[in-house]
């Protein structure tokens, strides 16, 4: 990114006062050019509809942030495909394909998400791609490149996976693999939905096929894995799922894990500390909305936007659905409380799927984004007020409750897309919490934040689910959880961007899943 | 003036058309033939309003709302529902009707939507006046006020009174075990969340196909599934008409399928086998359909009339003569004749 030019033009930003935009496209600048191909067939074949995701990483172990993006292809699959990407990140805003020395980071498979880690605890980030066909593993080498060791580790699934997350389950200081999977199609034998008159074939809705289950794999420290869903209490999990997300919602010190369904009811798995989990669904509240119906769980966050010292869920849906926003209330029970924090109308019409809490104007408080873009090509046919492309949206955080800030979101919600992942990270390298956002059959755009201009507290290098609390000077505590960041289909950076606004911070301190709070200094 | 004169000549019959394809289920084209007449019955408000209960009933929100745009305040009930599914909440409760039935719970969803609570608690009391204070919905929407307000006694008793009324009211299930839990029932509370865990789906699979009738109200199969998805529920007086309606618009490829699933509710849930040979007799003579006999003889044997079973036995036999499951099924169901059955 042009950093003189962005200074200057930030400077005319501040004489035009508060409604400057949060977000610049910088996407040409940093040279991450990647376009997804979703294979887009006259048959309409679901899988077309769903990818992909991305990872923000180090993969070359230099300490900068790189993008692995993963990529679709023709569809049903086929030889030949182009393969996923990797770029490499100079720390300063500029990427170059480094796709041809990854080694098998150049996986060519009908790509779905990415779930990264250091898996083998060798100190470089490792990747564990989904497939609509068999998944990977791809282990880091020196130098950006990757090892397809799936085979050796014991892992391998072929069927319709769909988000993975790394997290330590088991607190054994090893990390641990959840993939949930989606549905049973017939890829031969194409349902056909919609009218039959040419042009409105359509997508099906995920109710006319079959839920897959999702799997637990347990690092079993040795370059393995095992498959222990049912060991781990997790077999009851065939449900559409599209992605998962650890959190530890109790303070216990563990990481629980949520799991968004697609028009099943939602997930919340409670560990017990061993890596053996019991369905809390129904006592927390969680698997559907204020109403007790279900919805399309796509993307999701774990975030404290309401400052009290607690997780709270985050999920995106789909349209005439809300968005769902389950406060918790501190004694294992949540609320919908999607109204109280000003999210249910403005959520209505879009379709969601990333999304991320983050404090994008480092005032202390953790404002919340969301990518759109409806599944069906063809849903003006359907219902003329929807469209298939859809404009991001930015929901500021005033005091607890959000406001959609279309005004400030610049050039997230400029244009409507075909949004589905929505990452946050450094990507500039300049302190401040940057967005990449994914598209099903479009390019990845990349947004420099242009609120903040840097100066966060930056907290990295900790492991995935780390409990990050900061004091300010005005006497609030501000409670993040680092890593794990899955949005949708993929993973933001493992780093927590801390700022107070006016006020300082006081301390910092951490806690790893598992582990006892120690200060920062 | 010949040209228009010849233009409204034309008119009717095109009218006609349209009201044709309507009723023939062909919506989409009903409603562009209607758009093709529409700059020459411009003044018409009686076509204008026909075209926007056509666009409304196939989801086209925004069409609708322009094509409302000439016309009065009369139809402003209808402005504002567009809005509202539009999801443009702040203009659609200027316009829904708080006097409509089917708009008094819209306004309070939508004011709730919009976190107006003290403006939604006016149009649920309006609701009250105008569907019943006893009316289940109104009931449920009492009990989420309350829960929301953190009055979950009374929380309690409005969902167990909407729960009287309609006792797969979903969001007042789903309400009661909330407030169960948060009241520290925590036992019952698990108990009634279990229940309507096991019922959403079902609940769901209903919405869905209901959802189906929306663009083809006519197309049989559609009925059916709204059919199958009630008797899953034990709706079994709404699924029989369910499925009668699917068989009155059934194409012959669609009989047989459509009485095979009314004939099962009729033989396994009313326990009449009697009218479940009826209702296979009367598409088999339709579509003459093997599998129709073959089940009206398994009806019959179950129900200890082998010589019935036979009969339709050899019927499917006329019909699949080469079909060795059938002549295994007709010997069986012989045999049983000659053991006395």
């Amino acid at each position: 990114m042009e950093r003189e030019e962005l200074n200057t033009e930030d400077t005319e930003s501040t004489e035009i006062g508060r409604a400057a935009p949060w977000f610049r496209d910088a996407t040409a600048t940093s040279g991450l050019l990647f376009e997804h191909d979703a294979g887009f067939s006259a048959e309409k074949h679901l899988p077309e509809t769903m990818g992909a995701g991305a990872a923000l990483i180090d993969a070359d172990g230099d300490g900068r942030l790189d993008v692995y993006f993963v990529q679709g292809g023709a569809f049903p699959p086929a030889e030949g495909a182009d393969g996923n990407r990797l770029f490499l990140g100079d720390g300063a805003g500029r990427f170059r394909d480094a796709t041809a020395a990854s080694g098998d980071a150049a996986h060519a498979g009908y790509g779905m998400g990415v779930a990264a880690g250091d898996v083998d605890g060798d100190g470089a980030t490792d990747l564990y791609v989904t497939n609509f066909g068999p998944d990977v593993l791809l282990l880091g080498e020196r130098g950006g490149r990757f090892r397809d060791a799936t085979s050796a580790a014991g892992l391998g699934d072929e069927r319709w996976t769909a988000g993975p997350v790394f997290f330590d389950a088991d607190l054994d200081g090893d990390l641990d693999l959840y993939v949930t999977a989606y549905v049973e199609i017939d890829v031969a034998n194409p349902e056909w939905c919609g009218d039959r008159a040419p042009g409105w074939r359509s997508y099906c809705h995920p109710d006319r096929y079959s839920g897959l289950p999702d799997r637990y794999w347990r690092n079993d420290g040795d370059g393995t894995f095992a498959d222990a869903t049912e060991a781990a209490g997790l077999a009851d999990n065939a449900g559409k799922g599209l992605g998962a997300i650890p959190c530890d919602p109790d303070g216990d010190g563990d990481l629980d894990l949520y799991v968004a369904n697609d028009s099943v009811e939602n997930k919340f798995w409670r560990n017990d500390g061993t890596g053996s989990f019991a369905d809390d669904t129904l006592f927390t509240g969680t698997g559907v909305n204020r109403n007790g119906a279900t919805e399309a769980g796509m993307g999701l966050a774990v975030g404290d936007p309401d400052g009290d010292g607690d997780f709270d869920l985050f999920v995106t849906n789909f349209d005439d659905e809300s968005n769902t926003l389950y406060r918790n209330d501190g004694d294992g029970l949540f609320t919908d409380a999607t109204i109280a924090f000003g999210l249910e109308a403005p959520s209505r019409l879009p379709v969601g799927f990333g999304t991320v809490f983050e404090d994008f104007d480092l005032d202390g408080d953790q404002d919340l984004a969301v990518a759109n873009g409806h599944i069906i090509d063809n849903i003006h046919l359907y219902h003329d007020g929807k469209t298939w492309k859809q404009p991001a949206q930015l929901f500021v955080n005033d005091g607890g409750r959000f406001r959609d800030a279309a005004e400030l979101a610049g050039a997230l919600g400029a244009e409507p897309r075909v949004g589905r992942g929505l990452y946050s990270g450094d990507l500039d390298g300049d302190g401040d919490p940057d967005l990449l956002l994914t598209q099903c059959g479009g390019p990845a755009v990349v947004l420099e934040n242009a609120v903040a201009r840097g100066g966060a507290r930056v907290v990295r290098g900790l492991a995935p689910g780390t409990r990050v609390e900061a004091r300010t000077s005005d006497g609030r505590v501000l409670v993040r959880q680092l890593g794990a960041a899955v949005s949708y289909f993929g993973l933001g950076e493992s780093a927590v961007f801390l700022g107070a606004g006016d006020a300082d911070l006081a301390r910092v301190r951490v806690r790893e899943p598992g582990g006892a709070w120690r200060t920062l200094d | 003036m010949i040209a228009a004169g010849l233009l409204l000549g034309l008119l009717p019959h095109a009218a006609q058309s349209a009201d044709e394809l309507w009723d023939r289920g062909e919506r989409a084209a009903a409603i562009e033939a209607m758009l093709a007449e529409l700059s020459a019955r411009g003044d018409d408000a009686g076509f204008r309003r026909t075209l926007v209960e056509r666009e409304l009933a196939v989801h086209r929100y925004a069409a609708a709302l322009e094509h409302l745009e000439p016309l009065g305040d009369e139809l402003d009930a209808e402005r504002g529902y567009c809005l509202y599914r539009l999801g443009r909440f702040e203009e659609a409760v200027r316009y829904l009707d708080p006097t409509r039935r089917n708009h008094a719970l819209l306004i309070f969803d939508t004011l709730e939507a919009l976190g107006r609570h003290a403006e939604a608690a006016d149009a649920l009391a309006r609701a009250a006046e105008i569907l019943g204070a006893d009316e289940p919905r109104v009931l449920a929407r009492v009990g989420k006020t309350r829960a929301r307000e953190g009055d979950h006694a009374a929380a309690v008793k409005a969902f167990r009174a909407a729960l009287d009324a309609d006792p797969l009211l979903m969001e007042a299930l789903f309400g009661l075990g909330r407030a169960l839990l948060r009241t520290g029932e925590r036992e019952e509370g698990l108990r009634v969340l279990a229940r309507h865990r096991a019922l959403v789906p079902l609940v769901d699979e209903l919405d869905f196909a209901r959802d189906g009738l929306d663009l083809n109200p006519l197309h049989g199969p559609n009925h059916a599934r709204v059919g199958d998805a009630e008797r899953r529920l034990g709706l079994l007086d709404r699924a029989e008409a369910s499925y009668a309606r699917a068989a009155q618009l059934a194409k012959p490829e669609e009989a047989a399928p459509i009485a095979l699933r009314h004939a099962r509710l009729l033989d396994e849930d009313r326990g009449d086998p009697k009218a479940a040979v009826s209702v296979l007799e009367l598409a088999y003579h339709r579509v003459r359909d093997a599998r129709l006999a073959v089940r009206a003889a398994a009806v019959l044997l179950a129900a200890k009339d082998a010589r019935g079973a036979v009969e339709w036995l050899e019927e499917a036999k006329r019909v699949r003569p080469n079909d060795a499951e059938i002549q295994r099924r007709l010997e069986e169901a012989r045999a049983a004749v000659e053991a006395g059955g």
